[in-house]
């Protein structure tokens, strides 16, 4: 439990100079605050002096210097001297104020100052984590931990360490200051309270439980809402809304029932701690009122002391809140630093090959590789600790291939064969074994991810686009100042000159300029307002704007139309010639110009050789281009 | 739709008035249904409120009975009281006084647990119950939009709405709304208590009032303006990080990595920025509060206690006595906390205003694809599917169809092709009446599409889209879609008709495998088959299917030509072929052009037409090494194709070719002209 905390505590430490100043304005706020009581105690002894027949003495007795202090020149000044009581309290709540922007302000600041980090260290290694990982990671569980599970580090941090050290702090000060009185009377006042700690970590444990459970079936009810919305047209297609209405209801009600049953202990916390704190009152007014009636302690006294004990709730239900913040900001931190510690398994080499330029080479030695699955977001964080993972077929079986530079190696084959795997391990999207793929005469794994991914362009089956400008993400990962290109015109002309000549060769430009703003439109998030195939042709010109040593084009005109198609692989050809390229396709019209074509089938390969060796082969190959062959011969008859 | 994005982060910045009491109205009229728990709720506020603000009058009574044993008001009140209850109380002794005083305590305590605890869960429950209600009448609301709002809208955004949005009112219902009532009640009533004790000494204690009140307006001003930069900027930082999830192979691919590190520590200082500057408007605020009012306090202290040594008249013959000096130090200290709170209870308010506001936004979007006055529905149709002199457009002056007439008889398979943005996608959501047209008639069966129940005519219809969308959930789910009268033995009959049964069968726990979110473990071909099992097992009368696009491996795809020729036999189907096996297979294909039927009539008939049929067939399947030298379509063929049509439509159509069309439908075109260049 301790080291828990302490472990917790420790995440802290980079920001204690915030936390420093912030905590001694709290212990002087604290101090400050729990001191008042006493200024009402000696104001009523005063008046009650003024009006009974005690001497000073008698009340320096009872616990009260002033008098004795100052004697007859403050009774003799304006209103009996009250007012320098009144005027006391005013201005040292005016100075705890002071105190108390600071302690705010500071507390604030190292919440948010560490929760920065944190969140900029979670999203940097995210973004850094294999696509093994990303494979199995929904985005709406890496969106929670980005920002509930942050927000409750955020909360622990800020006000929960605050209250900590505010409840410790009182819990001190406040029975040091009732046992000025007596020391018996806080006792037994004090007998009552360590109840309350108890009801209220049983209380905030129930709490969390049920709200951790109100908090998956919210998860629940987004998922489906966002599903439905996304599935709209099937939905109206199958007249099926009143069903997803009908089913969505069912969700959103267990959500009401598990609110209820939140909502059952929610009630009960303040409405309880405040009874609890009733029966401290209780024994106050009992106990010390006997006092009074037996002049052991004076009114004044007796008032102070509630005071006191009124200062206290806030701590005592405070309590509460801290165990609630302490564990929720606790398992998130845990979540997050589960995910964080997750190995970024594609990294640069420990000693990098001395490469600087990719020269195009690619060989494959005899490559076999798996998929093995990552384990889950919710095996990461411990939400689901019993994860069976399947052992996976060979995606790859004996691979083996070597393209020279600037030459164009063509993969065909059915769905699920191989071809994309084959062709994320160049880039090192996924890790094959070392020994396995050479760029260059060197191992992929030895070479600089720095080199790897600024020299390969790919263009992925699944386009994506960022929400930036159409320039903007064909500058993206060019070399040099590719963020310097906020828009067209600040931009060096030559960049941009180049970046839409890039766009001219994807058959783009036509489409860019019929826009409104042109290449400083703003894509929408993914890219909505392109078609697929425009967004198909951003990509490609995005690849081949960083002027690739090797080109990867994975099926990437399965969007646009025959003739586009046809104009673009025109306008890549020259592209082609000056680096390496590999490019799946299913058409055989798009791959029989290659310098070789594999066929891949099972994560084998099947047949390879060129356009013509192939035909000869009489297999998969064969058979494509046969059908292919029959409608041109179809066509002539007609 | 260009600037969607950009909306989403202007909406941030809504322009709420927080006290907008239309839209509060609004938002109370959802309790209406509750009205018994709200009046109980409310009535126990007042016993709640009432509660709280009895301990200083009691502590002040004790006081000045029990110890200083003086009749002042508060002693004679309570004393009154008790006298009333147990008669003889005057002649206690004071141990037994106290006792007694003690017994009220603990049955105010007691009462205040039970009232309070009470209230709360009551409460909590209308606000859970009012939530429920709101999300299911924005749920049901979004699913009977048409389908152009969710072209305009991205769903993550409509998401949002349905959840944190809903969210936002839910605490606004459940406890901020009885809190501000309790603190309403509280202040009211000890106003009330501090007049009735004394007159003057009240109106002292409440002197600080004024200044609170303008401080609290200056907070709130500052307050929300840095409220909303605070939303705004988290809302960038969520989107940003989604994105980059969403895209993280092509970061990596593209080694935009650090990049995105400088973008994130950017928008990031911009946040923390903005959460400091917010949290500086409370850290000022709390302070001037507390101090204002320790000065009520200490008002009450100097002009307190100077009534009771008799330097200050507070009335003609009343005693001042330490019990009502201690009473009123209770109260001005309980007054501030009611302040306190309220303007606490702005942040939730003031969140909850935002988000109703954007929900009741989508609330009042109108539905535009509605059933008719006297729409009926007709029934079962035999599924002849006839288009008039349709005219139609998605944006206003940017026409898609431009006149289109065709009639497709009962049970015939019509295959209808094109370029892309040539209209053929237009047609089947015409058909449909996922839009509705701005000229003509889309009828089925001879009842216009307008005239049916948009659930009667849907029922005859099945769409395969090309990109099939599955729901997480199981296959049987999927197949059946929500309909409960769909057995598991249709399910299986009709999988095992459109040959899907051997790999779902195949599947980890068959027919109930889980489908994940978005269906990523079927391939395009599994998936096409599962959507064929889909609309056969609804048995319509007219098919509709947008033939994928994607490539399939060579055995699923001799699956799919199998399904395919099962699925439309016997019934109207309509296919947006890409497949040239489908298009020779149909019965009459339509060739649309520009938002116009170019030609239409068998694949034989269409090609020894040598019109544009003949034209885009052998580009669509010419082999790449004959360079096509056709010349531009458009404007060649664009005029010949038009014989049957009036001379308007024709001028519409060279107004066309020469480039004046939208984007969409000139977007062929461009491309046409680009492969030319070359």
């Amino acid at each position: 439990m301790l080291r828990k905390f302490l472990k917790m505590l420790s995440f802290a430490r980079p920001y204690w100079r915030f936390y420093l100043t912030g905590t001694a304005a709290l212990v002087l706020v604290d101090i400050m605050d729990t001191f008042t009581p006493k200024l009402v105690q000696w104001a009523i002894n005063h008046i009650e002096y003024l009006t009974s027949e005690r001497t000073p003495q008698d009340y320096e007795r009872l616990g009260n210097p002033v008098m004795a202090l100052f004697g007859d020149s403050l009774t003799s000044s304006m209103i009996g001297g009250i007012w320098v009581y009144a005027l006391g309290f005013v201005m040292i709540v005016a100075i705890t104020g002071l105190f108390r922007y600071r302690m705010s302000l500071d507390y604030a600041r190292a919440s948010i100052n560490l929760t920065h980090d944190l969140r900029a260290r979670f999203f940097g290694h995210i973004q850094r984590l294999a696509s093994r990982f990303h494979d199995r990671a929904k985005t709406g569980e890496m969106m929670s931990l980005a920002t509930s599970d942050m927000d409750s580090v955020r909360n622990f941090f800020g006000f929960g360490l605050l209250l900590i050290i505010d409840t410790l702090l009182y819990f001190i000060m406040v029975p040091i200051y009732m046992s000025t009185i007596s020391w018996k009377l806080m006792l037994a006042s004090a007998l009552c309270l360590p109840l309350i700690p108890l009801i209220v970590a049983k209380l905030a444990h129930a709490i969390e439980d049920r709200y951790d459970s109100l908090q998956v079936q919210w998860a629940v009810v987004a998922e489906r809402s966002r599903e439905s919305y996304a599935g709209a047209k099937v939905i109206k297609s199958f007249v099926q809304e009143d069903s997803e209405v009908r089913m969505f209801g069912r969700l959103s009600r267990e959500y009401f029932r598990r609110g209820m049953h939140l909502a059952k202990v929610v009630a009960l916390e303040n409405p309880l701690l405040v009874l609890m704190l009733g029966l401290a009152d209780l024994v106050v007014v009992i106990y010390g009122g006997s006092m009074v009636i037996n002049g052991e302690i004076t009114v004044g006294a007796f008032v102070a002391f509630f005071q006191w004990l009124i200062r206290l709730s806030g701590p005592m239900i405070g309590l509460g809140w801290v165990v609630m913040l302490y564990q929720r900001g606790r398992v998130s931190m845990n979540r997050i630093q589960r995910i964080i510690s997750v190995k970024a398994e594609i990294v640069e080499p420990e000693l990098p090959a001395d490469v600087r330029q990719l020269t195009g080479a690619v060989e494959i030695k005899d490559l076999s590789f798996k998929y093995f699955p990552a384990p889950s977001v919710s095996a990461v964080v411990g939400d689901d600790d019993d994860e069976k993972l399947a052992e996976p077929d060979w995606a790859l079986r004996h691979v083996s291939l070597k393209i020279e530079p600037g030459r164009t190696l063509a993969i065909v084959g059915p769905v699920g064969s191989g071809k994309s795997t084959l062709l994320g391990l160049i880039p090192r999207l996924y890790d094959p074994p070392s020994g396995t793929v050479f760029l260059g005469g060197h191992d992929v794994r030895s070479i600089s991810l720095d080199v790897l991914r600024t020299q390969i362009g790919c263009v992925p089956q699944e386009t994506f686009l960022f929400s930036e400008t159409i320039l903007q993400n064909i500058a993206l990962g060019t070399l040099g100042n590719d963020h310097e290109v906020a828009s067209a015109g600040k931009a060096h002309d030559a960049d941009v000159e180049w970046l839409k000549q890039c766009a001219r060769i994807a058959q783009v430009e036509q489409d860019v300029l019929s826009f409104p703003k042109q290449y400083d439109t703003l894509l929408g998030e993914k890219g909505v307002n392109l078609s697929g195939g425009q967004k198909q042709r951003v990509a490609i010109a995005r690849a081949i704007a960083r002027k690739p040593a090797i080109l990867l084009l994975d099926d990437c005109l399965s969007a646009v139309d025959t003739q586009t198609e046809e104009a673009i692989l025109k306008g890549l050809k020259g592209v082609m010639q000056q680096c390496t390229t590999v490019i799946v396709s299913h058409r055989v019209s798009t791959v029989e110009h290659a310098d070789e074509i594999i066929v891949l089938d099972n994560g084998q390969i099947a047949e390879r050789g060129t356009h013509e060796e192939l035909l000869m082969n009489k297999g998969y190959y064969a058979e494509l281009h046969g059908k292919q062959q029959l409608e041109v011969e179809l066509n002539e008859q007609g | 739709m260009a600037d969607t994005f950009e909306e989403d982060l202007l909406e941030d910045k809504i322009k709420t008035n927080v006290w907008d009491p239309a839209l509060f109205r609004r938002m109370a009229g959802y309790t209406r249904r509750y009205w018994l728990r709200v009046v109980t709720g409310t009535l126990l506020v007042f016993i709640v409120a009432g509660f709280a603000i009895l301990p200083p009058a009691l502590m002040g009574a004790t006081v000045d009975i029990v110890f200083w044993k003086k009749d002042s008001v508060l002693a004679e009140r309570v004393g009154g009281v008790i006298q009333f209850v147990l008669p003889g109380f005057d002649g206690f002794s004071d141990t037994n006084k106290l006792w007694v005083m003690a017994s009220l305590f603990l049955l105010m305590r007691l009462g205040a647990f039970f009232t309070e605890w009470g209230n709360g869960y009551l409460l909590a429950g209308l606000g859970q119950r009012v939530i429920h209600d709101i999300r299911m009448q924005l749920f049901t609301h979004v699913h009977n939009l048409s389908l152009s709002y969710f072209h305009r809208h991205p769903v993550g955004r409509l998401v949002t709405r349905t959840t944190n949005d809903v969210g936002a009112m839910e605490e606004m219902f459940s406890t901020a709304l009885v809190m501000i009532l309790k603190d309403c009640a509280m202040l009211v009533g000890i106003v009330m208590v501090l007049l009735a004790i004394n007159l003057k000494l009240g109106l002292i204690a409440m002197a600080v009032v004024p200044p609170m009140v303008v401080a609290t307006l200056i907070f709130r001003k500052y307050a929300r303006n840095a409220y909303r930069k605070w939303r705004a900027a988290l809302s960038r930082i969520n989107a940003f990080t989604a994105e980059v999830l969403g895209g993280v192979r092509v970061v990596q691919l593209f080694h935009k990595e650090e990049r995105n590190d400088e973008a994130y520590d950017k928008i990031g200082q911009d946040y923390k920025k903005h959460f400091i500057d917010q949290r500086t408007a409370w850290a000022i605020f709390r302070p001037v509060n507390t101090t204002l009012s320790a000065a009520g306090i200490a008002l009450v202290i100097a002009f307190g206690g100077a009534a009771v040594i008799g330097q200050f008249e507070v009335s003609g013959t009343e005693v001042f006595t330490v019990g009502l000096l201690f009473a009123f130090i209770g109260y001005t200290e309980l007054f501030f906390t009611p302040i306190r709170d309220l303007t606490e209870k702005f942040e939730v308010v003031q969140g909850a205003m935002t988000a109703a506001e954007r929900i009741f936004t989508i609330i009042d979007e109108p539905k535009t694809i509605v059933n008719r006055p006297g729409a009926q529905d007709f029934g079962r149709v035999e599924g002849e599917v006839k288009f008039e002199e349709v005219h139609f457009e998605y944006k206003t002056g940017e026409p898609v169809l431009r006149g289109v007439d065709f009639t497709i008889n009962a049970g015939e398979t019509v295959a209808i092709v094109g370029h892309t943005g040539a209209g053929k996608t237009t047609i089947i959501n015409l058909v449909c009446r996922f839009y509705d047209i701005q000229g003509g008639y889309v009828k089925v069966d001879g009842h216009d599409v307008r005239d049916w129940t948009l659930a009667g005519l849907r029922r005859n219809i099945a769409t395969v889209h090309q990109d099939v969308f599955l729901f997480a959930g199981t296959v049987f789910d999927n197949i059946r879609l929500g309909d409960d009268t769909i057995t598991r033995e249709q399910v299986e009959k009709a999988c095992k008709y459109v040959g899907a049964d051997p790999f779902i069968r195949k599947l980890d726990g068959g027919y109930e495998a889980k489908v994940e979110e978005g269906g990523k473990t079927f391939s395009a071909g599994e998936r096409q088959l599962l959507s064929f099992a889909r609309a056969l097992v609804f048995d319509p009368a007219v098919l509709i299917l947008d033939e994928a696009t994607s490539s399939i491996d060579t055995h699923t795809e001799e699956l799919i030509q199998e399904a395919l020729e099962k699925l439309t036999k016997g019934r109207t189907s309509i296919v947006i072929a890409h497949r040239l096996s489908t298009i020779q297979k149909a019965d009459k294909i339509l060739v649309m052009h520009k938002g116009k039927l170019a030609e239409s009539g068998s694949h034989q008939e269409l090609l020894q037409h040598k019109g544009l049929y003949h034209k885009l067939y052998e580009l669509q399947y010419k082999a790449l090494e004959d360079t096509p030298k056709e010349p531009e379509i458009a404007a060649e063929t664009a005029p010949s194709l038009t014989p049957r049509h009036s001379s308007g439509a024709l001028r519409t159509a060279a107004a066309t070719a020469t480039g004046k069309a939208g984007p969409a439908a000139s977007d062929a075109t461009k491309e046409r002209s680009k492969s030319d260049d070359n």
